[in-house]
C-alpha cells in the first residue's frame, strides 16, 4: 500500500457466514484486518437479533467449521456495510435465497406432481383474465417501501382485486391438481407430505373457496382432476380445526409454469423466495399473472384461522389486503451495497441451476 | 500490551499433570484451598473419567449443514469454497498464523471441535450439537486449552513468532493423557473452596462456559456413523412453539420463520431416518444434561 494513501475506511464487515443456516458474525473494522475490530456481533435466524461478542475469536473459529470466510466482491475484497441493519438484511435475504431450489440432496425437497406446465384450459383462463388487467408498472427498488406499498394497495382496489381473485383462484386450482397428479393414494404418502397437501387445501377454503361444491364446480369448469373424497376430507379437517397449519413454503407444492416463465422454478415456494431475496425481482415482473404464485403463497401464510368468516369473493379483498401487507413486509427492506446485491443475485441463480 | 507477563505455572512447559500437582500444592501451602480441595478434585476426576457419562467431543452445526452431512456423509469445511460472493484474495493471515503456531501437520486434514460434559455445545456455531462417539476419538487426539484464535488477542498476542509457537505448545495436550488435568487446571480458580462440595452441574458448566471451551483437533473425516446423539437446548422448541402459537392466533409468521420451521421438520425427519438419537439437553435439577 502507498504510504501516502489514506487507510481504508472502517465499516461493518462479515467475518463468517453460514448463508443457508442464516447465521453470521460481523465486526466493525478495516476491510483487511479482522484483528482491528472494535466491535463484534452475532446475528442468527429466526429472530435475527444482534448479539454482542467480546472478541472476534468466535467468528474466526466459525470459519473453521461450516461457515464461509467473510463476504468478498469479485476482486476478493471484503464488502463493507454502512450499519448493522444492512448486515441483518443480508443475513435475512441470504437465508431466504438458501431456501430456493432442491436444497440439500436426498432430503425429499422435490415437488410432487406431474408435468410442470399450467394445464391448457387453465392457462387459457389465466390468459383471458389477464386481458382484463390494467397495465401494471411494477415498482422498482429505487422507489422505496412507500411506492411498493402504494402498488400493493392498488391491487386491492375494485376492478383490480377481482382480476387478482380470478388469477389466484385459477392458479390455486392448477397447483392442487398438479400436486395430486398421478401420485399414489394419499394414505400411501409420507405423513408430513399428506399433512402439507391437506393443510394447504384446507387453507384454500379459508380464502378462495366457499365450500367443496364451489371448489369442485370450479374444477369441473376446467376439467381439472380432483379426488372428491380427499377434497371433502381436507374440507372437514379444516372445518373442525384438525388440519395442521400449512407452511406456505412447503417444498412439495409445485409451481405450474407458463410460457415465458423461468422453467427452473418448479416449486411454488421458489417463486416467492426469488421475490423476497432479490431487490430487483419485483420490477422485473412482466404482468400480474407473474405475481399470482407469490400472492397465493402469501394468502396461505396469512390465511385466517378457523372462524365464521365467509370465505367468498366479497371477503377476498380483505384477505388480499392482509396477504399483500405481509408480502410487502417480507420483500427486501434495505438496499445493500452493489457488490452484495450482485452476490445475492448470483447465489439465487446458482440455487436454481440443476447442479444443485 | 506486547509480551504481557503470564502466570508461569499455568503457561509453563511442564506436563499438565505436573502443572496441576504444583498448583494444588501451592494452594494447600498458602492456605487458599480450604478443606474441600481434595474432595473437589476427587469428584471432578470421577465425573471426567466416567466412561458412560464423561466428557465428549461435540460439534455444533446448523440445520442445512446437518441435512447435507446426513445426506452426503461428509462433513465439509466450507472455508475454502464460499457459498456466496467472490473468493478471498488469499487465505486469512490470521488462520495461517494460528495454524503455524499450533504446528498442525497438514492443517486441512483437521476438524475443530470442542469438549463438553452435557449441554448443547456452542449455539453460535449452529443449533444442533453433534455428540461424537467416544470410540471415534483416538487417545492421541490433540487438544488445546482454549479457542486457539485467542492467541491473536491480548494478553496472549504481541510476542515474537517463536515465543507464540512455544506458548501454543504449552497450551496443547492429548485427549487421553491430558484432558482431565487440563480441565482441572482451568477449573481451579473457579472452585468453591471453602463452603460446600462441587456438584456435577457445576462441573458441566465449568467444562464449557458460553464459548469458552477446550478445543479438539480431530484428524480425518467425520461420518454420520460417528454421531452418538444430536442434542439441542430447549430454547429452540420453545421458539418453535411460540411461532406456531402466534400462527394459530392469526399472527402470520415471517417468511424467515416459515423457512426455519420447515428446516426443523426436515432435520427431525432426516435424523429419524438415519436412526440418530435426537434429544434435548434438559435441566434435570443440575444444569443442562444430556437425556
Amino acid at each position: 500500500m502507498d504510504v501516502n494513501s489514506p487507510p481504508p475506511p472502517q465499516g461493518w464487515h462479515v467475518d463468517a457466514w453460514s448463508v443457508r443456516d442464516g447465521m453470521a458474525f460481523a465486526s466493525y473494522r478495516s476491510p483487511d484486518a479482522i484483528t482491528t475490530a472494535t466491535s463484534s456481533v452475532f446475528i442468527g435466524v429466526p429472530g435475527l437479533d444482534v448479539v454482542p461478542l467480546g472478541s472476534v475469536s468466535p467468528a474466526l473459529w466459525a470459519a473453521r467449521a461450516s461457515f464461509q470466510d467473510g463476504l468478498h466482491d469479485a476482486d476478493g475484497r471484503s464488502i463493507a456495510f454502512d450499519d448493522l441493519g444492512q448486515v441483518r438484511e443480508l443475513v435475512r435475504r441470504g437465508f431466504l435465497a438458501g431456501g430456493l431450489g432442491p436444497g440439500a440432496p436426498e432430503t425429499g425437497e422435490t415437488p410432487r406432481g406431474g408435468p410442470p406446465d399450467l394445464p391448457a384450459r387453465l392457462d387459457g383462463a389465466f390468459r383471458e383474465t389477464l386481458l382484463h388487467a390494467r397495465r401494471m408498472e411494477f415498482p422498482g427498488a429505487a422507489g422505496g417501501a412507500a411506492q411498493r406499498d402504494e402498488f400493493f394497495r392498488s391491487l386491492c382496489e375494485p376492478g383490480t382485486s377481482e382480476v387478482v381473485y380470478e388469477l389466484v383462484r385459477t392458479f390455486a386450482l392448477a397447483v392442487v391438481t398438479l400436486w395430486r397428479h398421478g401420485a399414489a393414494p394419499l394414505h400411501e404418502w409420507p405423513v408430513g407430505d399428506a399433512e402439507d397437501l391437506l393443510g394447504w387445501t384446507g387453507a384454500l377454503f379459508s380464502v378462495l373457496w366457499l365450500h367443496p361444491s364451489d371448489a369442485l364446480e370450479h374444477a369441473r369448469r376446467f376439467d381439472a382432476e380432483l379426488d372428491v373424497h380427499e377434497f371433502f376430507h381436507a374440507w372437514r379437517r379444516w372445518e373442525y380445526g384438525a388440519a395442521a397449519p400449512p407452511n406456505a413454503l412447503a417444498s412439495a407444492a409445485p409451481c405450474p409454469t407458463r410460457a415465458g416463465w423461468d422453467r427452473r422454478i418448479c416449486r411454488l415456494s421458489d417463486k416467492l423466495l426469488v421475490l423476497l431475496a432479490m431487490d430487483s425481482a419485483l420490477e422485473r415482473m412482466s404482468d400480474l399473472g407473474d405475481l399470482a404464485p407469490a400472492i397465493l403463497s402469501s394468502l396461505i401464510a396469512t390465511r385466517p384461522p378457523i372462524s365464521g368468516l365467509l370465505p367468498y369473493r366479497d371477503h377476498f379483498r380483505e384477505h388480499l389486503r392482509v396477504a399483500l401487507e405481509w408480502l410487502s413486509n417480507q420483500l427486501p427492506q434495505r438496499r445493500l451495497p452493489d457488490a452484495a446485491e450482485q452476490a445475492i443475485e448470483q447465489f439465487v441463480r446458482d440455487r436454481l441451476t440443476p447442479a444443485h | 500490551m506486547p509480551g504481557t507477563k503470564l502466570d508461569a505455572q499455568y503457561f509453563g512447559r511442564a506436563s499438565w499433570t505436573r502443572r496441576l500437582g504444583c498448583a494444588l500444592k501451592d494452594l494447600k501451602s498458602d492456605g487458599r484451598a480450604g478443606p474441600f480441595v481434595g474432595s473437589h478434585v476427587g469428584v471432578i476426576r470421577q465425573l471426567l473419567t466416567d466412561p458412560d457419562a464423561g466428557p465428549r467431543v461435540v460439534i455444533n452445526i446448523g440445520a442445512e449443514a446437518l441435512l447435507n452431512f446426513l445426506a452426503t456423509g461428509s462433513y465439509k469445511n466450507l472455508y475454502e469454497h464460499p457459498v456466496i460472493g467472490g473468493r478471498r484474495r488469499e487465505p486469512t493471515p490470521e488462520r495461517i498464523q494460528v495454524d503455524k503456531w499450533l504446528s498442525l501437520p497438514g492443517a486441512h486434514r483437521f476438524y475443530f471441535a470442542a469438549v463438553a460434559l452435557g449441554g448443547a455445545g456452542v449455539r453460535f456455531y449452529g443449533e444442533y450439537c453433534m455428540v461424537l462417539r467416544p470410540e471415534r476419538i483416538p487417545p492421541d487426539t490433540r487438544i488445546f486449552d482454549r479457542d486457539s484464535y485467542d492467541l491473536l488477542q491480548p494478553p496472549l498476542s504481541g510476542r515474537g513468532d517463536d515465543a507464540m509457537q512455544r506458548l501454543a505448545g504449552c497450551l496443547r495436550g492429548t485427549w487421553q493423557a491430558d484432558l482431565v488435568d487440563m480441565l482441572l487446571m482451568k477449573m481451579l480458580p473457579r472452585l468453591p473452596w471453602t463452603r460446600h462440595l462441587i456438584t456435577s452441574g457445576q462441573v458441566s458448566g465449568l467444562v464449557m462456559t458460553d464459548q469458552e471451551f477446550v478445543e479438539v483437533h480431530l484428524e480425518g473425516p467425520i461420518q454420520p456413523s460417528d454421531i452418538e446423539q444430536v442434542t439441542q437446548l430447549p430454547d429452540e422448541p420453545a421458539i418453535e412453539a411460540s411461532i406456531t402459537q402466534r400462527q394459530a392466533g392469526r399472527q402470520a409468521p415471517s417468511a424467515v420463520e416459515l423457512l426455519w420451521l420447515k428446516r426443523r421438520r426436515e432435520v427431525a425427519e432426516s435424523l429419524a431416518m438415519a436412526k440418530v438419537p435426537h434429544g434435548l439437553a434438559t435441566q434435570g435439577g443440575r444444569g443442562y444434561q444430556w437425556t
